[in-house]
């Protein structure tokens, strides 16, 4: 019995995303959910981990996020990668209860600060280039949440600026301010940390 | 920058149950969604078809009653 479901398992490992939605949606196969939950059950709770910070509520959340997941599979268009569409929601869901609990607030720029957009962002990129990954993980975790989420969004995860802009309910421009003022306040963490080698 | 972002660790090792939470919701949903359409769709659908099936034998009844196959006497 057990090698049968390891069969079948490998048989499944060699499907990609896209035939196996196919088959949920057009073959009503839904036990091919397992397959797709275990592709993404790690990440997914990752996740929720890093931007909770708790165990149970990682766990509600990941919950959460694969019931939405798999009750809104239909409306998955294909375009783009599913990772990305996941991630996505992921996201919109974990910023959602970050709000709730006032963990997080997305604040609005004024006219006058999108002019830092315009400047030349080398310096930052240069220091940023030498940093180790150990250095940009304790980085990240000493930036605000807000910080963190957006640009693993952008720079981990691949989402587009518009698909964080849906995903955050703020504007595109926005996104592009926060992401250049995320990298810099990595920037100043990581100098902070060398200064003290 | 972006190759320092992918190499930083992306999973860790869900827990069982969330898995079988997951799934017990989604039957739940689907047990919830079968009984509503047991009683809205296929119901109004029965229901149809039963008033249906009476119509056609009153409109029967009635077309006998005007048009009497026994002779009279």
């Amino acid at each position: 019995m057990i090698t049968q479901s390891k069969n079948k398992r490998k048989d499944l490992i060699h499907l990609s995303d896209s035939d196996i939605i196919t088959r949920i949606v057009d073959g009503g196969e839904t036990e091919l959910f397992n397959e797709l939950y275990d592709r993404y059950a790690n990440k997914v709770y990752y996740k929720c981990l890093s931007f909770s910070k708790e165990v149970n509520t990682a766990k509600d959340l990941a919950h959460d996020i694969f019931v939405k997941v798999f009750m809104n599979i239909h409306k998955y268009k294909g375009k783009g990668e599913l990772s990305m569409w996941i991630y996505s929601i992921t996201y919109n869901y974990c910023v959602d209860y970050l709000r709730k609990k006032k963990r997080i607030h997305f604040e609005e720029f004024e006219a006058n600060d999108y002019n830092d957009l315009a400047q030349d962002s080398d310096a930052e990129a240069k220091e940023l280039k030498e940093i180790k990954i150990n250095e940009l993980e304790v980085a990240l975790e000493r930036v605000a949440i807000e910080d963190k989420m957006i640009l693993l969004m952008y720079y981990k995860d691949d989402l587009s600026v518009r698909q964080i802009a849906a995903s955050l309910g703020i504007t595109e421009s926005a996104v592009k301010m926060r992401l250049k003022r995320a990298r810099d306040r990595v920037a100043k963490q990581y100098h902070k940390m060398k200064s003290k080698r | 920058m972006k190759d320092k972002f992918k190499q930083l660790p992306e999973e860790k090792e869900a827990p069982a149950e969330i898995k079988k939470e997951v799934f017990k919701s989604l039957n739940s949903f689907k047990l919830f969604a079968d009984i509503l359409d047991l009683f809205t769709i296929k119901f109004v659908s029965t229901e149809g078809k039963f008033l249906d099936s009476m119509k056609t034998k009153s409109d029967k009844h009635s077309s006998d009653n005007e048009n009497p196959t026994t002779p009279s006497k």
